[in-house]
């Protein structure tokens, strides 16, 4: 990307525009048009410092980072300190029923179900960007390996060699988040992860 | 467990009860919630007028010899000892008899169970088999750097596909490799790269093999250093630095020149891992450099070439391939260059 590859810079800007964008809107309560304001800062002064990125810390690590700084820098400037926004903001937003699904049943379910979806999309985010989209393409889109292989020009085993590992790396990280719970568990209907989080 | 359990009749698609476990957790969550058409393409739009900022930018600074773009500072200070980065890591312990360097893009390890995260670190025992698939919507190709336990750096091509049979064969079923024995190795070290079309055996030096490259070939072995023997059928064909040999499928050996810095060597160049360059003596990263581009490197001046061993390097070039970080590190060491061909002739002044 440094060298002005064209493609470098769309591959960049793709994976991880959203993922900031994400990071930010779960910080603003989901205020769009100032996520967009701190994203674009966010994104602008990160690119401008990419020379001197070490490559120390996952470059989501870093770029979530820089995002967090910006907004508190933001409310800094409007003499307010930075705006905590509490989970309920994240579960509501992140607890809407997509189209089709059954609503949970009650508020604390709701809350509960939020709060897994925040983590599984959190932790999608923070895996390497190829990890998070196989995943998706064989779990949300429900593709067959050989599709995934053929999207990666890779062979079937391959595939699935990089879904166990996407795999693996999203268990280990989903788990890390949540402090320890069997995943089994936490891929429970809601009631029953209710009683795991009791 | 789960009543989901992988069997031959379900096959590659029937997920296990961890496998379940995570699937059911990604299907209630649903997809991610993505960014409105409208404010991505803003977005987006200013982070590329950032990116094509940056680019002329140091674009300017590399014409001019401006402001340093890495922040690279460079001092003098007394050389106690020339260590190459390259033989610097310890021999791999236990099973281990290579570890991967640089990893990017679509690249597939076997068997998945004792892979572990393919990442720069990892160490592969014999019998890993690793995949490299063809560039991806963005006409970016998969990258992947290994170093034998032998001290060899593999690399492999996109659309490649390599099995570690040992610390000294590797067999090669489609795709290309690069072999850079580092120079200085032991006797008998040498690194065998076996195809279905023969065997190239390694004599100290780097080359690289490619399997299919036409319709009429088999195999390409192109040698940048050093000399390497292909055998075939019984016959034994040798190739010394700056030469290619062709197999063509009627059996026919075809012999002709390459330049150690042609086109063809531009994905090795893609591919090389980057060097620490934090306290190491100029003239070992120039060293480096060298054997990475094929370019000869000499000085402006005696004097020089004694300052280049003395000056130590600060900062990084990591996410520079080894052509493009000349600038940042010899601008930074308040030095200049001028290529002549494919010399690089390092100068006292900054490079105009």
């Amino acid at each position: 990307m440094l060298a002005g590859d064209e493609a470098a810079f769309d591959e960049f800007a793709d994976d991880y525009i959203p993922v900031v964008h994400r990071f930010a809107m779960r910080r603003l309560g989901g205020d769009l048009e100032l996520a967009r304001e701190m994203v674009q800062n966010t994104m602008c002064k990160a690119i401008a410092k990419l020379p001197s990125f070490r490559g120390e810390a996952a470059l989501t690590t870093w770029l979530c980072a820089c995002c967090r700084n910006e907004i508190a820098a933001h409310f800094r400037r409007r003499g307010r300190s930075i705006q905590e926004v509490g989970l309920a903001s994240d579960e509501v937003l992140a607890a809407a029923p997509a189209p089709g699904r059954t609503p949970p049943e009650g508020p604390e379910e709701t809350t509960l179900r939020g709060e897994s979806s925040r983590l599984v999309h959190d932790t999608l985010d923070a895996l390497p960007p190829h990890y998070g989209k196989v995943l998706e393409w064989k779990y949300l889109e429900e593709l067959p390996v050989k599709e995934i292989a053929a999207r990666l020009d890779i062979g079937p085993k391959a595939a699935e060699s990089l879904l166990t590992r996407a795999r693996n790396s999203f268990r280990q990280d989903f788990m890390r988040r949540q402090g320890g719970p069997e995943l089994a568990v936490l891929a429970a209907p809601a009631g029953r992860l209710k009683e795991a989080v009791r | 467990m789960s009543e989901y359990q992988k069997t031959p009749e379900t096959g590659l698609d029937a997920p296990s009860g961890e496998e379940h476990a995570v699937a059911t957790l990604l299907r209630d969550a649903g997809p991610r919630p993505a960014v409105p058409p409208a404010d991505l393409a803003v977005l987006k739009a200013a982070a590329r007028a950032e990116w094509q900022g940056l680019i002329e930018e140091r674009g300017a600074r590399t014409r001019f010899g401006a402001l340093m773009p890495l922040a690279l500072a460079a001092s003098l200070v007394l050389a106690v000892a020339l260590a190459w980065w390259f033989v610097q890591r310890p021999p791999l312990a236990g099973a281990s008899i290579a570890s991967v360097e640089l990893v990017a893009g679509a690249v597939g390890l076997e068997p998945a169970a004792a892979a572990g995260e393919l990442a720069a670190g990892l160490e592969l025992g014999a019998g890993a088999e690793l995949n490299t698939a063809g560039p991806d919507e963005n006409g970016r190709a998969p990258r992947l750097a290994l170093r034998l336990s032998g001290g060899h750096s593999v690399r492999l091509d996109a659309h490649t596909r390599a099995r570690l049979a040992s610390a000294n064969r590797l067999e090669l079923e489609r795709g290309a490799v690069y072999v850079d024995s580092g120079g200085g190795l032991p006797a008998g070290a040498g690194l065998e790269i076996a195809t279905p079309f023969g065997s190239v055996q390694e004599i100290g030096t780097q080359f690289e093999v490619r399997i299919n490259e036409a319709a009429d070939v088999d195999l390409r072995v192109r040698v940048r250093e050093g000399e390497v023997a292909l055998e075939r059928g019984g016959e034994s064909h040798a190739a010394a630095a700056g030469e290619e040999l062709i197999l063509r499928r009627d059996g026919s050996v075809v012999r002709s020149a390459v330049e150690p810095d042609a086109p063809g060597w531009d994905w090795v160049l893609a591919s090389a891992p980057s060097v620490d360059i934090e306290g190491l003596p100029l003239a070992s990263y120039l060293a480096w450099l060298s054997r990475e581009t094929g370019w000869r490197v000499t000085y402006d001046d005696p004097a020089l070439q004694a300052s280049a061993r003395r000056i130590r390097l600060h900062g990084t070039i990591a996410g520079l391939r080894p052509d493009e970080s000349v600038s940042p590190v010899l601008d930074g060491s308040g030095l200049g260059y001028r290529m002549e061909g494919r010399t690089l002739l390092v100068t006292a002044g900054p490079s105009g």
